[in-house]
């Protein structure tokens, strides 16, 4: 794996941590849209935009040796 | 409803697939990866509306409308956890498994584990497993489109002639030009499902909601806005949907199809938007159907009754979208589920078969398998919703096999069939016991159990002599991407 997917990896489990924690803790009982709602939209959001700027570092042409 | 009109409805939607499908049978060449993998040639508009649409299925506009009617804003934790979940596992594995398809010509899933592990039967393990899982599931997605076509038709189409319209659209979807008219259609039936189910929420919002939805729903259904799921069902439903896009074969087939790293990266943008799209999308239905149809005893019929509220003409554009989503989620099921049979069971089994027989026979298996799975819908046993529930937690139990080919040398065939199989047999007994020890679900327990059982029994094995080699070049080959 390299650095870059290391990072990519520690971002992931950063994500997964406060994909769970903050709505269960902090915003469990906000009954408005800005509570929950608003934070897992805000968060997909940001995996969204995060993962497309990471894919387009990926060269386009690469030589695979051996392939069919 | 009128029936005129909807029957008029399902057949222009059926025409319009069968043109795309007429269409793609003309690019079709000979062979097992041209008919299941159209020969690694999709570009990234097909590769991502076919992954769309073969994940999203019927359970989004009738189940996840209903959990959020029911239980409030948790399911669309619960949906966007998975779509989180997905977009790192894209990012990480489509491009593992798409130099690993290319380098060695896989065209399944399980092909790539046999290869991998040099054993046949981890391949035929984990091409079983994959049938006893998704033909449930397969099956729900029939009996989802028998009771609402029976239900919208006022009874004039009975249960049977609603999935057996699913399942006849399904099989000649999959069986005309194998994956290039499955991922065609499915284009075009990802931009019904998303068009129609806007089209809806705008006319839903404006009509229902004169106030406003939010200061609606804030003050009727406050609730709703709240997290209501106990932590361990949220991650004991969204631990197995996290890993789908690996454990499921009909998605994880579809990570060798796009034709260069340019269409792979389209294929994950292109998923990724839609997913969050369609997400919040049908979420908002379902807190919308809570407003105005409160108090339904069962939640799936949120979506059903809904539709009663609308003009016909919006209501028929809706059904036909989740009869798009069923339908594409069920021919790729189809069409993966005989390619691995043919490849893996079949061909692993008689290896002196020469090709046109194993298409041949992967080709026979598309009817067979949608027979199969119209007779297991025709029960409407109770049992088949608790087996569709289990089919993503057994699949589950691939993960450490998978993990372990692409990452851990150490891994060894020994330890992959062991873990498939007594973690998928543990899981499925749980499921149907109802057992649930110390409060957790089921998959919980299988996968830390089928980790234990891979690593353990890896160690205790010589790992083959192709590991190294694959791990190295399939990891190297990711690092020259950047």
């Amino acid at each position: 794996m390299s650095s870059k997917e290391t990072i990519w990896v520690l971002f992931a489990l950063l994500v997964a941590v406060l994909d769970l924690a903050v709505p269960y803790t902090v915003l469990k009982n906000v009954a408005k849209f800005s509570g929950p709602y608003l934070y897992w939209t805000a968060l997909a959001l940001i995996v969204v935009v995060f993962g497309s700027v990471y894919i387009s570092r990926w060269r386009s042409e690469i030589t695979l040796e051996g392939g069919e | 409803m009128n029936l005129a009109i909807l029957l008029g409805g399902i057949l222009l939607w059926f025409i319009a697939g069968c043109v795309a499908s007429y269409y793609a049978r003309k690019w079709v060449g000979k062979g097992m990866a041209e008919y299941f993998i159209a020969n690694r040639r999709i570009g990234g508009l097909v590769s991502a509306m076919t992954y769309s649409a073969t994940t999203y299925s019927a359970f989004m506009m009738v189940g996840l409308v209903g959990l959020t009617y029911k239980t409030g804003v948790t399911s669309l934790g619960f949906e966007l956890t998975y779509l989180m979940a997905t977009v790192f596992l894209l990012t990480l594995f489509a491009p593992r498994f798409w130099i690993a398809g290319k380098k060695y010509g896989y065209i399944t899933p399980s092909e790539l584990l046999s290869d991998r592990y040099e054993n046949k039967w981890v391949g035929a393990i984990a091409a079983i497993l994959s049938l006893v899982m998704l033909i449930p599931y397969a099956s729900v997605q029939l009996m989802g489109m028998g009771y609402l076509i029976e239900a919208l038709s006022g009874g004039a189409l009975p249960f049977v002639v609603g999935s057996a319209i699913a399942a006849v659209i399904s099989f000649i979807y999959s069986w005309w030009a194998g994956m290039r008219s499955v991922a065609w259609t499915d284009t075009i039936q990802a931009f019904i499902m998303l068009i129609a189910s806007l089209i809806l929420l705008g006319f839903v919002l404006t009509v229902f909601f004169p106030q406003g939805f939010i200061s609606t729903v804030e003050t009727e259904t406050p609730k709703l806005l709240t997290v209501t799921w106990p932590f361990s069902l949220f991650i004991g439903l969204a631990l197995p949907w996290a890993f789908f896009a690996l454990t499921n074969p009909q998605v994880a087939q579809r990570l060798y199809i796009p034709k260069d790293v340019r269409s792979m990266k389209h294929m994950i943008l292109g998923f990724s938007i839609f997913g969050f799209i369609y997400t919040i999308i049908t979420t908002l239905l379902g807190f919308a159907a809570a407003n105005i149809i409160p108090g339904l005893k069962v939640a799936d019929k949120a979506m059903p009754m809904l539709l009663t509220k609308v003009p016909d003409i919006l209501a028929i554009a809706v059904l036909v979208g989740i009869l798009a989503a069923a339908v594409s989620t069920l021919n790729s099921i189809i069409l993966t589920l005989s390619s691995m049979f043919a490849r893996d069971v079949i061909k692993a089994l008689k290896p002196e078969i020469d090709e046109d027989k194993e298409l041949l026979s992967g080709k026979l298996l598309i009817p067979v398998i949608t027979l199969i799975c119209f007779a297991f819908a025709q029960f409407k046993f109770g049992l088949i919703a608790i087996l569709s529930a289990m089919a993503s937690g057994g699949l589950l139990m691939m993960l450490p096999a998978i993990l372990g080919a692409f990452f851990w040398k150490r891994g060894t065939a020994a330890g992959a069939i062991s873990s498939m199989a007594i973690g998928g047999i543990v899981v499925g007994a749980m499921y149907i016991l109802k057992l649930k020890p110390l409060g957790q679900w089921p998959t919980i327990w299988g996968i830390i159990l089928a980790a234990v059982i891979f690593i353990g029994v890896s160690l205790a094995t010589t790992p083959p002599k192709k590991a190294s080699e694959f791990v190295e070049y399939v990891n190297k080959t990711v690092r020259d991407l950047f």
